[in-house]
């Protein structure tokens, strides 16, 4: 009998985060935008620790002037993603507005900063002070693309660990 | 199962929904038969009749529980509609639901519905919306990332010209012909030019990139700048015979600007008025002071500004009938003025010629200071 766990994924629009979400569960990637409306919720089980946990993705739309990430929808959640587009720096004051938002909602749930898009080396816009700023506030941060796979699986991993370590069940 | 009246059930199930109704335990049960996409869902079956926990069969409802249980205390006619939630079957077929929480003969329920149509209608209009907006962002960084380049290159283009102005310099020192003394200061004549383009280029980059500059709250001393100025370019004046003048003494006065783009700014109006000016001409800078704010006026008797191009006169690159300068000056004019909460103008002088204005708030306090009119 497995465990459940609700996880979400929060970030601005087009951080990638559908994608990072299809990465991981089903191994593809579509290189086409397609933007998401209120939630896509997907499963898969994993093995952490010895243990069987269910890990309830909830995919959240992106926060943008046309749509805000409603908080709400992280009530039960066990842990997040703050989903950053290291090809866009304003993504990064995006995440952190959400991080006080979600901390305001729902209280401190373990959460992990993924950077995406970590691919486009020439476009990348963050820098190694960004995340020693991130690192500084005690937040975890790792670098991923939903493009190649890269850190993706790890990222899921480092949060479902934390998870385990914050036993905060469903 | 204790169904909904058979007619209203099937009207839900034919519409691709389902009707649950909470329970007095909080937990729900199924009201009408269920529809095909549900047990495709992998989920719990809702044809047992047996009471079910919400989150197990749709995970979402459960953070709109609050929402329904508001809309069910209040009775009818309230409802409560969920936003869209996109679940994904076991062929991996996409599923866009949403639900509606209303009290029916004293049933606390909620109907779930599919409904893509709406989905992708929505879906389409929003999708739309963003990827202009990410189009947008792009192309600002695209054109912020030329701006640096073409910055770093006009800057670059500076240096060379200054060592060719000191060699030009130097040999127009030496003992000549007359011929090559004239084409060394038709040289120089060039050299200065181009460097007064480059300095027009890189003030508007700067203007462009820095107009919330603080160092304009501490204000200028209107009078010192725009002697400067006067005193500066009458040399230029004498040379086109045109007499440059300051209409009246100006009293000391501050206004909200930053000294060096203030002078800029007062020499491209000047240098304007003394290019369009006829010989034998006058150019008048005169200061009026309006209130709390100072209007600074540049007068001349050249033909004006052709009525076609008064709509992108303080546009950027908008050049004049003769195709001369950058077509940057009033643009950079322009930014700058407004970047310190002042403006710029253009009017036709009735005796002809152009007058262009600025007016600039005063930061020592003065409302009505009595300067020389």
């Amino acid at each position: 009998m497995s465990q459940k766990a609700k996880i979400c994924l929060v970030g601005a629009t087009a951080v990638g985060k559908s994608s990072l979400v299809g990465r991981y569960v089903t191994s593809i990637f579509s290189e086409s935008y397609r933007t998401t409306i209120g939630v896509k919720i997907e499963t898969r089980l994993v093995t952490r620790r010895g243990r069987d946990v269910e890990l309830v993705i909830w995919d959240l739309s992106g926060e943008d002037e046309f749509q805000n990430v409603q908080t709400r929808y992280l009530r039960g959640a066990s842990g997040y993603f703050l989903v950053i587009d290291g090809t866009r720096r304003d993504t990064l004051n995006v995440a952190g507005m959400l991080e006080s938002r979600v901390r305001a909602a729902v209280g401190a749930l373990p959460f992990v900063v993924l950077l995406n898009k970590v691919d486009l080396v020439a476009e990348w816009q963050m820098t190694s002070a960004d995340v020693e700023a991130m690192q500084a506030r005690g937040w975890a941060v790792l670098e991923a693309s939903a493009k190649t796979g890269a850190g993706v699986t790890e990222a899921f991993d480092r949060l479902t660990d934390q998870i385990l370590g914050a036993r905060q069940w469903l | 199962m204790n169904e909904l009246p058979p007619t209203l059930g099937s009207v839900v199930v034919a519409l691709g929904g389902v009707v649950i109704e909470r329970l007095a335990d909080g937990r729900f049960a199924a009201r009408s038969r269920p529809p095909p996409w549900l047990p495709e869902l992998r989920r719990a079956g809702l044809d047992e009749d047996a009471p079910f926990a919400l989150e197990d069969v749709f995970p979402f409802l459960s953070v709109f529980l609050p929402e329904a249980e508001e809309a069910w205390r209040r009775g009818p006619p309230a409802r409560a509609d969920s936003d869209f939630w996109t679940e994904t079957d076991r062929r991996g077929n996409d599923i866009h639901l949403e639900a509606t929480a209303l009290r029916l003969e004293d049933k606390p329920l909620l109907v779930v519905m599919r409904n893509e149509r709406l989905f992708h209608g929505n879906q389409k209009t929003l999708q739309r919306a963003r990827e202009l907006r990410i189009t947008h962002d792009a192309l600002m960084r695209e054109i912020e990332q030329k701006d640096v380049l073409v910055h770093a290159i006009v800057h670059d283009l500076a240096a060379p010209l200054h060592s060719m102005m000191g060699v030009l310099s130097l040999l127009s020192e030496q003992r000549l012909t007359a011929p090559a003394s004239e084409w060394i200061e038709l040289g120089l004549q060039a050299a200065t030019r181009q460097r007064e383009l480059i300095s027009e280029i890189l003030d508007v980059f700067t203007a462009e990139s820095d107009v919330s500059s603080s160092r304009a709250l501490h204000g200028a001393a209107l009078d010192e700048v725009l002697t400067e100025v006067i005193s500066e370019r009458a040399p230029v004046a004498r040379s086109r015979d045109v007499r440059l003048e300051l209409g009246a003494p100006v009293p000391p006065c501050r206004v909200i600007a930053e000294r060096t783009r203030l002078f800029r700014v007062l020499t491209n109006l000047v240098d304007n008025a003394l290019r369009y000016s006829p010989p034998g001409g006058v150019v008048q800078v005169s200061v009026v002071p309006q209130g709390t704010s100072i209007v600074v006026r540049v007068e001349d008797q050249g033909p004006g500004v052709a009525p076609e191009a008064l709509p992108r006169l303080f546009e950027k690159l908008a050049r004049g009938p003769d195709g001369a300068g950058t077509g940057l000056g009033l643009f950079f004019c322009r930014i700058t003025v407004e970047s310190w909460g002042g403006g710029i103008g253009y009017e036709r002088r009735e005796e002809g010629g152009a007058r262009f204005w600025i007016h600039l708030n005063r930061s020592d306090g003065h409302g009505e200071a009595p300067l020389a009119r």
